[in-house]
Parts: C-alpha cells; structure tokens; sequence
C-alpha cells in the first residue's frame, strides 16, 4: 500500500509485551507479534518486559531473539502489574512511537490498519487507536505515551487511552479507528483535540 | 517477638529438619547438602541440630563434624516427633531450616513467629507419591506437599536448589513466599594419574533408577555405534533396573555396567570418559553431571528440570530437546570432541564452571537466608514479592568502593579470578530491575555510566561466591587489596 505521507526513515515503533512467566506461549506470542511488526513500513521492533518470571520465560525470548524479523530486547520491571511495566519500557525505549496491545488480533488486516494508524500518527495526531470489538491498538509518541499509560490505561492491554481533562493533555490530538463501523475504509477519522483549559 | 534472633554468629543454634541423615541406608543428594552446610555452620562456632527418622540399629544421638544428630521415629513418626522436640526446645532454638522431602515438618505451627523458619525444597514431589506410595496415602502426600505447605508457610523464605524447582515451586505448589536458589555444592575430586581415553568413551554415573531413564541412553547407543565404530559406554551405578538394562546390551555392544564402584575408581574411569550422558527425566541439580565438569568432562543431557540448570547448552554440554535427538546429538559430540584442542577448550569451560559450585559459598548463602528471615520476621517486608533479579557488571575500581555489609543478605557477588583482561565484579540483586539497580549503586556514589544492569536469566542465577549483608564480612578491603596490586 503506497503511503499518502512519506514516513521519515529515522521513524521507528517499538511495541510493549509484558510477560511474566509465559515460557510455554511465549514463542508463539512473540511470533504473532513479529509476523506483523516485520511487515510495516517503518522499522518496528519489541519491548519485552519480564515482571519477574520464575520460569524460562527470558530464556525462550532470548532464543527468539536470535532468529527473530525484528529487533527484540528485554527489560525487567520490579514492581508487579501491567501499566509499571509497560512504563518501564516506554522508559527505556529508544523508539519515537509507542505500540500497546497485540498487533496480532488485529487479524488479517492488522498491516493495513497499523500503516494507517502510522500514517495518522505521521499527520500529526499524538496517539491512534485502532480495532474493534474491544481487540484494539494504541500507537502512541513515546513521551505521550509515558503520560497515557500511567493515567489513563490502569487495566491492562485490553483498556483504552482516555484523554483527562487535565492541564497535562491539552493539545494532544487522539484518534481511534474502528474496523467494525468502517469495515476498514479508514475515512472516519475521530480526531479530538482538547482545548487548554483556561 | 520483636528480637532478632539469627545473625550467623557463634554459639547460635540451628535446627534443621531432614527426614533423614547423611548416614541413613537410603541417604541422597539433600543429606549431603544438609550435612556439608551443616559442618561448616558448626565450624563456625553455630550449634546445629539434625533431626532425623532413625533407621534401626543406629544410636539415637551423636556428634558427626561437631553437628549434634537427634534421631527418632521412622519414616513417617518422625515428622511428629521431630515437631514435638521442636515445640519442647523452642525457645533455645535460633533458626530452623525445615526441608520439605515432599512432606514438610511444619516448624512453623510449633515456634509461631518467635523463630525464623527457612523451608528448603530440593525438588518437588506431586508426581513421585503415586510412583511410590499406594492410593490414600499419596493422595495425603500430594495434599500435604501443595495445601499444607502454602497453609502453614505462608510467606515465609524458601530455598531451592536450582532454577527449575524455583518455577516448580511456583507452578505446582503455588507457594507465595520469597524464593532464592542456594545451589549445590560439591567436594573436588581427585583422579591422580588419569587420562582421557584414546577411543571415544561415554562414561555415566547415576542410581539406575526408572526415573534416570538409562533406557533411553541404551537404545540411543547401537546407532551411536554405527557411526563412532569404536566408542564405549560405561555405567557406574547400582539399582532396581539394573537387570531390565543388562538384558538391554547386545553381544556384540561395547557396553559395560559396573555396578557401584569405589569413589577413587570411579572418579578415575570418569576423568578418562569423553563425554558423560544424563537422561534423567527429573533432578534437583544434577550433581553427577557437575562431578564429571570437574573432571573436564562436559555432558549431553536431557531438558528435564535441574538438568537445564546444571548445564549451559554449547558451553558446557549439549542439552537435548527430545530423547529422538540424543543419538544425533551424542555422535555430534564425539566428533566435535575427537580433535583434542577442541576438546581441551571444552574441558577448561567445564572446570571453570564446575569450579563455581563448592560448599562455602552454599553454606553463605543458606546462613544469609536465615538472616534474612530474621529480618523479615522481625520487620515485616511488605513490598511484593518479585521474582526478578539484576545483574550488575562493574569494574574493580567501582566494586571497591561499596559496603558490601550494607547490602542485602539474599544479594550476592561474584568476581573475575586473575587471568586474561580486566577483572570484573558481578552483583546478582534479587527483586530488583536495572533501574532499581543502578539507583542503588548511585546512593554509594558510584558512577553508574558505566555499569551494565541486566535482567538475570536462570542461568544466571547460579554459582555465586559471596553472599551480602553481614557476612560479606571485609569484601570491600578484598577488593582495595586486589586494586592496590593492580596499580
């Protein structure tokens, strides 16, 4: 699919997967998450982000690493739950953009709807949802990133970013594409760009 | 309640419970961890009692390396008995250390909160009731190892041999409390005279027992024979299948079962092996496959637990996904070891690992436990448990300027012997990230651009010279010293 904005080379996109004590699914998890992040437009690599495993979790990681598509790095996170470790990656990440969620349930279009949700994100919107039927994407620039995840996304991969009424958000332009209401014509765009507060 | 009780220091008393001693008939691998920490806390000046079952004929008490053994009981009163003596002397008791051999002795419901408590599991046992108990009582068993356990340890410290029984203990038990892995040690071995063999040889130690799986190694090794013509297989070792595997060797097979040997001798036909093979389907540790690393001799095992710990895949050995592949894999090993430079580098990785493992450094580590668990049960550690562990990487010149004393008893430390390039120290901080870490060496004004944090693997989690805290004793001043000579 030819890009209606030109990404710049330099631009990349690193996706958080929290994992603590995973070593069974792990490769299988690594694989669906690789399969489309090696296949956008821009170079996208994974955070992977140990909660402090006591199996072989890190170990069956490292083992894909090596014959991995995409770059894969591992970071640890001390304190326990989601939204401290997706921070401690957005923390960590030498990336521009910001993925949450898996890429993969997105399905067979899930290219088509991140190279959009890039493409938007390129336009000058600060963070992209897209999915449906409560299996979404967020696309996020990493310094917003580190705000919406530690406010507004307490729930885990499957929650929404929710933009606060707060001094913090003001500016930030979010929009969110659904795949069942327009069965991927991607026309619909819910840009939402909250006023600064007076 | 409020005062500590346990610091490591003389004239301490510690109690540990074992459901059997290092002299009992059927004696293993945990006797003998128990027995070599256990000697060298008495060396120290601690008092330390055993309490065992007491198999008939042997005296009810005696002083073996100056650790007082208390037997009573057989192999099921003992755990009441061992309790009662427990409540009776609880308040001239420092610490228990209370070894869970698939049934725990339940310290905790005699000395309440007044006494730290360190449970330590060699492996887990859901599966080995039903091989050896009939139905009611493994049915208890397995209630008494997962319900009974979680129940009445709580959050208590627990102890492990490797990196696999930590996620044992984990997954099938489902206990909570904080898990450290106070590997095996081992004595060195001594093989005057011997050298390795001219015709590729496979030399194996281990009980011939249903769950070692020699089986496997037996009919792996006629199509080994096809394409090493000349290779050997020797088997050092005595048990129930020891006839089944007899029956398993051709005529023509260049396959020798020994039976049990003396330790010189078998220590000396081992330094001579190639390779030594283990396709055990469980361990703790995996001590016969360590032995034989310091002898020079790396190993093809199995995945199995305790064995993926004990061995580093392609630098210390060759570990097998599936039991199909161990013939493949055998023969790759003896042609990669044919070249004797190649397997002199071998042997030198090997030693350099085997040599991480000695008794010291467990018993620091299991004494740090003790003290750690003091300090929790004294002050209540209310932060979430987590698994994690960093490893730090420092030069000498940065490690030199921490108090290793202020450290946490369950962090230890680990450093570069003289040799090729800079040395090096390694910290392993346990429940801590990379950025915890280097906040952490920043409070002792350290550079910290410099230092490499990263998250520990299991591999990783083993083998550690020292122990931090109070027994760290003068690390600091070591480590001036060596920097001193180095300028």
């Amino acid at each position: 699919m030819a890009l209606a904005t030109p990404f710049s080379s330099a631009l990349d996109t690193e996706f958080m997967l929290p994992l603590v004590n995973e070593e069974s699914r792990a490769r299988t998890i690594l694989a669906a998450f690789s399969d489309v992040i090696a296949r956008l437009p821009v170079a996208g690599s994974i955070a992977v982000i140990d909660g402090g495993s006591s199996d072989r979790t890190i170990e069956v990681v490292d083992e894909f690493a090596l014959c991995s598509p995409v770059g894969i790095r591992v970071v640890g996170s001390s304190r326990p739950g989601w939204t401290p470790a997706v921070l401690r990656g957005v923390a960590t990440s030498p990336a521009r953009r910001i993925g949450v969620g898996d890429p993969h349930v997105l399905g067979p279009r899930a290219n088509v709807l991140l190279t959009h949700a890039l493409r938007v994100l390129a336009g000058g919107a600060h963070v992209v949802t897209i999915g449906g039927n409560g299996r979404h994407v967020s696309l996020m620039d990493r310094d917003v990133a580190a705000l919406i995840v530690g406010d507004a996304m307490p729930d885990g991969a499957g929650s929404l970013p929710v933009a606060r009424d707060t001094a913090d958000y003001a500016g930030l332009r979010m929009s969110a594409y659904s795949v069942v209401s327009n069965r991927y014509d991607l026309r619909e765009d819910t840009t939402d760009v909250l006023p600064v507060p007076a | 309640m409020n005062r500590r009780r346990y610091r490591s220091h003389e004239g301490e008393h510690v109690v540990w419970l074992n459901f059997k001693d290092s002299s009992h008939p059927r004696a293993g691998g945990a006797e003998v961890f128990m027995h070599s920490v256990a000697r060298r806390l008495a060396g120290e000046g601690q008092r330390v009692t055993v309490l065992a079952a007491r198999p008939a004929g042997a005296p009810r008490a005696e002083t073996v390396d100056g650790v007082t053994v208390r037997r009573m009981g057989n192999a099921y009163t003992v755990y009441l008995l061992a309790w009662l003596w427990v409540l009776r002397h609880r308040n001239h008791i420092d610490a228990i250390v209370d070894t869970c051999n698939g049934i725990p002795f339940f310290s905790p419901l005699a000395v309440g909160r007044r006494v730290p408590v360190l449970v330590l599991i060699h492996h887990v046992h859901q599966t080995m009731f039903a091989q050896n108990l009939p139905f009611p009582v493994a049915a208890i068993g397995r209630w008494m190892e997962r319900v009974g356990n979680r129940l009445v340890y709580g959050r208590r410290t627990i102890a492990v041999v490797s990196p696999s029984s930590r996620s044992e203990v984990r997954t099938a038990l489902g206990l909570v409390g904080p898990i450290y892995i106070a590997n095996n040690g081992q004595e060195p071995l001594s093989t005057a005279g011997a050298e390795r063999s001219r015709t590729p040889r496979i030399v194996v130690v281990g009980r011939l027992a249903p769950h070692k799986r020699w089986d496997l190694l037996l009919s792996a090794f006629p199509r080994v024979a096809e394409l090493v013509p000349d290779v050997e297989l020797h088997i050092v070792g005595d048990g129930p299948c020891r006839s089944g595997l007899e029956a398993m060797v051709g005529a023509g097979d260049r396959v020798w079962l020994h039976g049990r040997l003396p330790q010189a001798e078998r220590d000396r036909l081992l330094a001579t092996a190639w390779v030594t093979v283990c396709t055990s389907e469980l361990e703790g540790w995996g001590l016969s496959v360590t032995e034989a690393m310091s002898l020079g001799v790396p190993a093809v095992v199995l995945a199995a637990p305790g064995l993926r710990d004990s061995v580093r895949n392609r630098v210390t050995g060759w570990v097998v996904p599936h039991a199909e592949q161990l013939p493949g894999q055998l023969v790759a090993a003896l042609v990669e070891l044919e070249d004797p430079a190649v397997a002199k580098e071998w042997a030198e990785r090997c030693r350099s690992w085997a040599a991480r493992f000695d008794w010291d450094a467990t018993t620091d580590r299991i004494a740090s436990l003790l003290i750690h668990e003091d300090c929790r049960r004294v002050r209540a550690d209310r932060r979430a448990i987590c698994d994690l562990s960093t490893v730090a990487d420092l030069p000498l010149s940065q490690a030199a300027r921490i108090d290793y004393r202020a450290l946490r008893s369950v962090d230890q430390i680990d450093w570069d012997e003289p040799g090729i390039g800079e040395r090096r120290v390694r910290l392993l901080l346990a429940g801590l990230d990379e950025r915890d870490t280097l906040v952490l060496l920043g409070r002792y004004g350290l550079d910290v651009t410099g230092i490499e944090a990263r998250v520990a693997r299991p591999a990783d989690l083993v083998g550690w010279k020292r122990t931090g805290g109070p027994r760290a004793y003068d690390l600091r001043a070591y480590f001036e010293d060596i920097m001193q000579g180095v300028s």
